[in-house]
């Protein structure tokens, strides 16, 4: 027990002698005021990216509306025109036909 | 006040200038002598806890960075020390946490680098070798060892902290902290004897 209690204090000397290299408090704030302005850009990117993509999106979205109703507005024109073209000819515009064909 | 705040009062004399960055010259001056007062525990504790270098002076400068931006909050309820090795403990934790799922950065052999560099200054002569082989297998035990278990053994034996000063750094009961100790000092122990 007691070999491994001088084991945990070396363990803990060991430790406490690594000298790290202490940075300058200057260079740590403009590190971080870099990184932090930084964050802000990728942010604010962020930000306008989505507001085109969303605008890309929804302009997308009005055209393939309006292309879809303007199809569908053409194809129920199309039924009334087909439509209209069998209905069958009155009798009375009969002898009418018979010269034009 | 001066000894127990450990050179933060100096660094807080302008409590009422805005601390998003925009502070005088005189207030970066002071906090300077403040880094260079307790950088080596954070990092030593960091450095511990992550066996990274690189992770550990990224978690020392934020360390500095919060308390700087806290240190207008900072009411001297407990020591400096404490205060700062609190945020520490803390910004290891979310690195730790963060670290679970950055598989794609693990790089391999690092924590034998860091025990090299732990190791290093002392000669392997005969009569050392037996203790030092007993510190490397300790070191090993140590990084296998659950969050708290870890937080707690190096809190006590990298830092000889006092239980009760540990259960305020960890945000424990004193009763954890023991609970805590017991169980890493036994799972080290048992790692180490079958080393």
């Amino acid at each position: 027990v007691n070999e491994f209690r001088e084991g945990l204090t070396r363990f803990g000397e060991h430790m406490r002698r690594v000298e790290p290299v202490t940075p300058s408090w200057d260079s740590i704030a403009t590190m971080k005021r870099r990184g932090r302005r930084r964050q802000r850009l990728a942010v604010v990117t962020g930000a306008v990216l989505a507001v085109l993509g969303a605008a890309y999106w929804t302009r997308g979205r009005r055209d393939a509306e309006a292309e879809a109703s303007a199809e569908r507005a053409d194809a129920v024109l199309m039924e009334q025109v087909s439509a209209n073209l069998s209905r069958p000819v009155p009798r009375a515009l009969g002898p009418l036909m018979g010269r034009m064909y | 006040m001066a000894n127990t705040t450990g050179g933060l009062a100096a660094a807080t004399e302008s409590r009422a200038v805005a601390v998003d960055g925009l502070e005088p010259a005189d207030s970066l001056a002071a906090f300077d002598s403040f880094v260079r007062l307790h950088w080596a525990r954070v990092y030593r504790y960091a450095l511990a806890s992550l066996r990274d270098p690189d992770a550990a002076a990224s978690v020392a400068q934020d360390c500095f960075w919060k308390a700087y931006c806290a240190r207008a909050g900072y009411r001297g309820e407990a020591s400096v020390q404490t205060w700062l090795m609190r945020i520490a403990v803390n910004l290891v934790r979310d690195q730790v946490r963060s670290r679970r799922w950055k598989f794609w950065r693990r790089e391999q052999g690092l924590d034998e680098q860091v025990l090299n560099r732990v190791m290093a200054g002392y000669s392997l002569v005969d009569a050392r070798l037996v203790a030092d082989e007993q510190v490397k297998a300790i070191w090993h035990a140590a990084g296998q060892l659950p969050g708290r278990q870890r937080e707690v053994f190096l809190l006590r034996f990298v830092d000889e902290m006092e239980l009760l000063e540990i259960a305020r750094v960890a945000g424990l009961s004193e009763g954890a902290v023991k609970n805590h100790l017991f169980r890493a000092i036994r799972n080290v122990r048992r790692k180490v004897g079958g080393a």
